[in-house]
């Protein structure tokens, strides 16, 4: 009985061992916050040229509306 | 081709005698050398640099040096508008020639400088001469064809060589990395077939950027 | 002003699913873990940057053979995209190196040449600063790239390849791009032809701004003589 208790008990052990090893590792690489970070870099580095170069183009129209 | 030639070496004796005159170049690139290389020999003291530092010291030294003086042969040309008449008189491409002939004795001659100061005064040890002198002369030959194209354009623009240096590194990149390289396997006493590559890329880039520097030079020269 | 709102439509639609489907789409590559998503943006940006320096080369080739305004104003809205796409690609690839390598510069082959083109639009721009005459300033511009354009060659394929030794690539874009299976491919390629677009769009804004602004000069000039 008691071997029987120890061999569930290892079972049970090495299936948590099983879970944690099917966890994702912590390794490199898996820091969402620097994809978000190079996104938003990329697009606010894109957008504000756009708007700026809009800007400008408005404000040239305007003058040569005059 | 050959009244090319013989007009651009008109240019060239034209400038090596106004030079000699003026002295002004050579002040300008020999003393920037001189000064760079006390300045790191004091600071130093008793240390020795490794190969890899040193080679990289050399070319800075060598690429400042010419970005200070190099520019000289077209700027005075449009300071003392004295360019005018040299456009009226010589083709183009003839002086192009006079003043790229011009900038490789001159920053040749530096070399004759600079390459016994390394070994006096920061203790250069040398390991291969043949190698070594076989990448300073390509590499200076790569610089000075670089530099004096570059030269044109700055003079012709007007900025007075404050650009000259910001306009040329990036375009002489590849001649310093690669001339760096072979020196430090020259200096680390690697044989002449080792620099073979980095001889083959500065040789065949001068060929290149000398090409490109015939074709447009007309373009740049016209006022 | 008409067809703009076609270009900015379909872009806007576009784009957005990219964004999408680069982080929900798109699997990631065991290697990379969820940085993968890193390659569907700063690859493009990379490309973008390069794409200007060759539009910009040839706009100036253009130019000197016919010195007509409109190739000026080609090279110049190019190359000036061209520096804001190597200042974008330079920068996240730093934010991502610095999480994958664990240092944001270390001279990669690719970091160097992207480094490399920087420098050239910022000399290309500072020359243009220095010079009054537009003409002479055009044509000089003309030529520093075109001679830019002639060492750029050297610079991104010989000289890494010469230090290759010296330089190991560690599974950088070249991983991604062997071991990319066919989604993370179609998204990869959907994002290169949408920022391919956009650029053409930001191109054609500035282009637009140069032309306006040399209509301006040329207005007040004529006003100025008929005082």
């Amino acid at each position: 009985m008691i071997n029987l208790a120890k061999v569930l008990d290892a079972v049970a052990q090495a299936d948590s061992a099983v879970a944690q090893m099917a966890q994702p590792e912590k390794v490199v690489g898996e820091n969402i916050f620097v994809v978000m970070a190079v996104t938003l870099l990329i697009w606010f580095g894109i957008l504000g040229y756009l708007f700026y170069v809009d800007m400008k183009l408005r404000k040239l129209n305007d003058r040569l509306a005059e | 081709m050959l009244s090319l030639l013989s007009k651009g070496l008109v240019v060239f004796r034209k400038d090596l005698r106004l030079e000699f005159r003026s002295l002004y170049a050579l002040n300008a690139i020999g003393l920037f050398a001189v000064t760079t290389i006390t300045a790191v020999s004091f600071s130093l003291g008793p240390v020795r640099l490794e190969p890899n530092i040193l080679a990289a010291l050399f070319w800075v030294v060598i690429f400042f040096s010419a970005m200070s003086g190099l520019a000289h042969v077209f700027i005075r040309e449009e300071e003392q508008d004295t360019g005018d008449m040299l456009r009226l008189v010589f083709p183009p491409n003839a002086v192009l020639v006079g003043k790229w002939l011009f900038n490789i004795v001159l920053l040749g001659g530096l070399c004759l400088l600079i390459i016994p100061l390394f070994v006096i005064m920061l203790g250069a040890e040398v390991g291969n001469w043949p190698a070594m002198l076989a990448m300073t002369a390509s590499g200076v030959f790569a610089m000075a064809t670089v530099s004096t194209v570059i030269a044109a354009i700055i003079a012709l623009s007007g900025s007075r060589g404050a650009l000259f240096a910001v306009m040329t590194f990036p375009v002489a990149l590849p001649v310093l990395m690669t001339a760096i390289h072979g020196t430090r396997v020259a200096l680390e006493g690697g044989q002449l077939a080792d620099c073979g590559n980095d001889l083959k890329v500065l040789f065949s880039f001068t060929i290149v950027i000398m090409t490109v520097g015939f074709l447009l030079f007309e373009t740049i020269w016209r006022k | 002003m008409r067809n703009g709102m076609w270009w900015k439509s379909f872009l806007a639609v576009w784009m957005s699913v990219v964004i999408w489907a680069a982080f929900y789409y798109a699997p990631r590559a065991k290697a990379l873990g969820e940085t993968t998503r890193v390659l569907f943006f700063h690859v493009p940006c990379a490309w973008v940057a390069t794409l200007s320096f060759i539009v910009a080369a040839i706009a100036s080739i253009l130019y000197l053979r016919n010195a007509r305004p409109q190739y000026d104003w080609v090279a110049y809205a190019s190359s000036h995209l061209g520096l804001l796409f190597t200042v974008l690609a330079s920068v996240t690839g730093a934010v991502w190196a610095n999480e994958i390598w664990g240092d944001p510069w270390n001279w990669d082959p690719r970091q160097t040449s992207i480094f490399f083109l920087m420098l050239i639009y910022a000399a290309y721009f500072a020359l243009r600063s220095g010079i009054e005459d537009p003409a002479k300033q055009a044509r000089l511009a003309a030529v520093y790239a075109i001679i830019a354009g002639v060492a750029m060659p050297f610079f991104m394929f010989i000289v890494p390849r010469i230090y290759e030794s010296l330089h190991p690539d560690p599974l950088i874009n070249e991983s991604g791009k062997v071991k990319m299976n066919g989604k993370m491919l179609q998204v990869f390629l959907s994002s290169m032809f949408g920022f391919t677009v956009l650029y053409f769009w930001m191109l054609r804004q500035k282009i637009a701004l140069l032309r306006g602004e040399f209509m301006l000069m040329k207005k007040l000039i004529q006003e100025g003589e008929a005082r």
